[in-house]
């Protein structure tokens, strides 16, 4: 389109009067790459535009129809019937055989750490013992220096 | 109704929907959020889906609503960040024009707009709806949707001539 035409165009366009039609031709000038020099700030104004409106939405939506959440109800209960069953097996068989190899294993282990913590406890009451006999020799020498 | 015959009609205009919700929120994530809200809110109302005469301009509207509600409730716990002052460099200015043909450059001179312009703009400029449309879509009479459109793309022009003007100088 002439330049004299957009000129008259593009004034009708900042009053907000231009049908989509001429609109298009705005940009169709904007976008041509022969742009009058004293029109070219708003060149990116056209082309950001239509740039704008060539983006879209990159992510599916969804929708939960009831089916699919039904459908999840049900296996939820169901699985949790099982673990419910399962427990119960697990406890009739359990209390009829006394420790299971790895409860005896776990309380193999706390009586060791029993006797560990023991000789510890035996050892410090040692350390104490001999520190009450400094402290009466600190209480002895204290008196005499007073 | 069912779900192929919904998405049938309110799929095509999920891009509008998403770019509507960008323009408001200004994040791409929050933009996703919306329009996945949206569509759900349209699905529980799949009933009246049928007697809406323009779905399009319905779940336009829906967006709209639900954007500017999640806009105030977040603005309602934080603080605005006001966008006034673009100071760019040379080379800035050049690369945004060259490398993405304006479009950011426009995004974000549009967000500096009141809500109004900024919305009119979206959607006659960037969507390309017609001003019955508009009008249903925003409730506002022909004329008002005028001004504000007169007046928002003045006021990108001027923010475009300062630019342009730092840019050469």
């Amino acid at each position: 389109m002439e330049l004299v035409k957009i000129e008259a165009v593009l004034e009708r366009y900042f009053e907000g009067e231009t049908t989509l039609e001429e609109q298009r031709q705005l940009e169709a000038y904007f976008q041509g790459g022969q742009v009058a020099d004293h029109l070219a700030p708003y060149a990116s104004m056209f082309t950001g535009f239509s740039g704008l409106r060539a983006q879209k939405a990159e992510q599916a939506v969804s929708l939960n129809t009831k089916t699919e959440s039904n459908r999840n109800i049900w296996r939820y209960a169901i699985a949790a019937l099982v673990v419910v069953a399962l427990s119960v097996g697990f406890f009739l068989n359990g209390s009829g055989q006394g420790l299971t190899t790895e409860e005896q294993q776990a309380l193999a282990a706390f009586e060791k750490t029993k006797e560990a913590l023991q000789m510890i406890s035996g050892n410090l009451n040692d350390g104490i013992e001999g520190m009450a006999h400094l402290n009466e020799l600190t209480e002895a020498t204290d008196q005499i220096f007073k | 109704m069912k779900e192929q015959e919904f998405l049938e009609i309110v799929l095509p205009f999920k891009d509008k929907m998403f770019r509507l919700a960008r323009r408001i929120l200004v994040s791409t994530d929050e933009a996703n959020d919306a329009v996945q809200e949206v569509y759900l809110k349209l699905w529980k109302g799949r009933t009246k889906m049928s007697t809406y005469k323009n779905p399009e301009a319905f779940s336009m509207t829906m967006t709209k609503n639900y954007c500017l509600d999640r806009l105030k409730s977040k603005q309602a716990g934080h603080l605005k960040i006001v966008h006034s002052n673009f100071t760019p460099s040379k080379e800035r200015l050049q690369d945004q024009v060259e490398a993405n043909n304006g479009v950011e450059l426009v995004f974000q001179i549009m967000e500096t707009l009141p809500e109004q312009q900024k919305l009119v703009l979206q959607l006659r400029d960037v969507e390309q709806y017609e001003y019955k449309e508009i009008a249903h879509i925003l409730d506002m009479n022909e004329t008002a949707i005028r001004v504000a459109l007169s007046r928002a793309r003045k006021a990108v022009r001027e923010e475009l001539i300062k630019q342009y003007n730092y840019g050469i100088s």
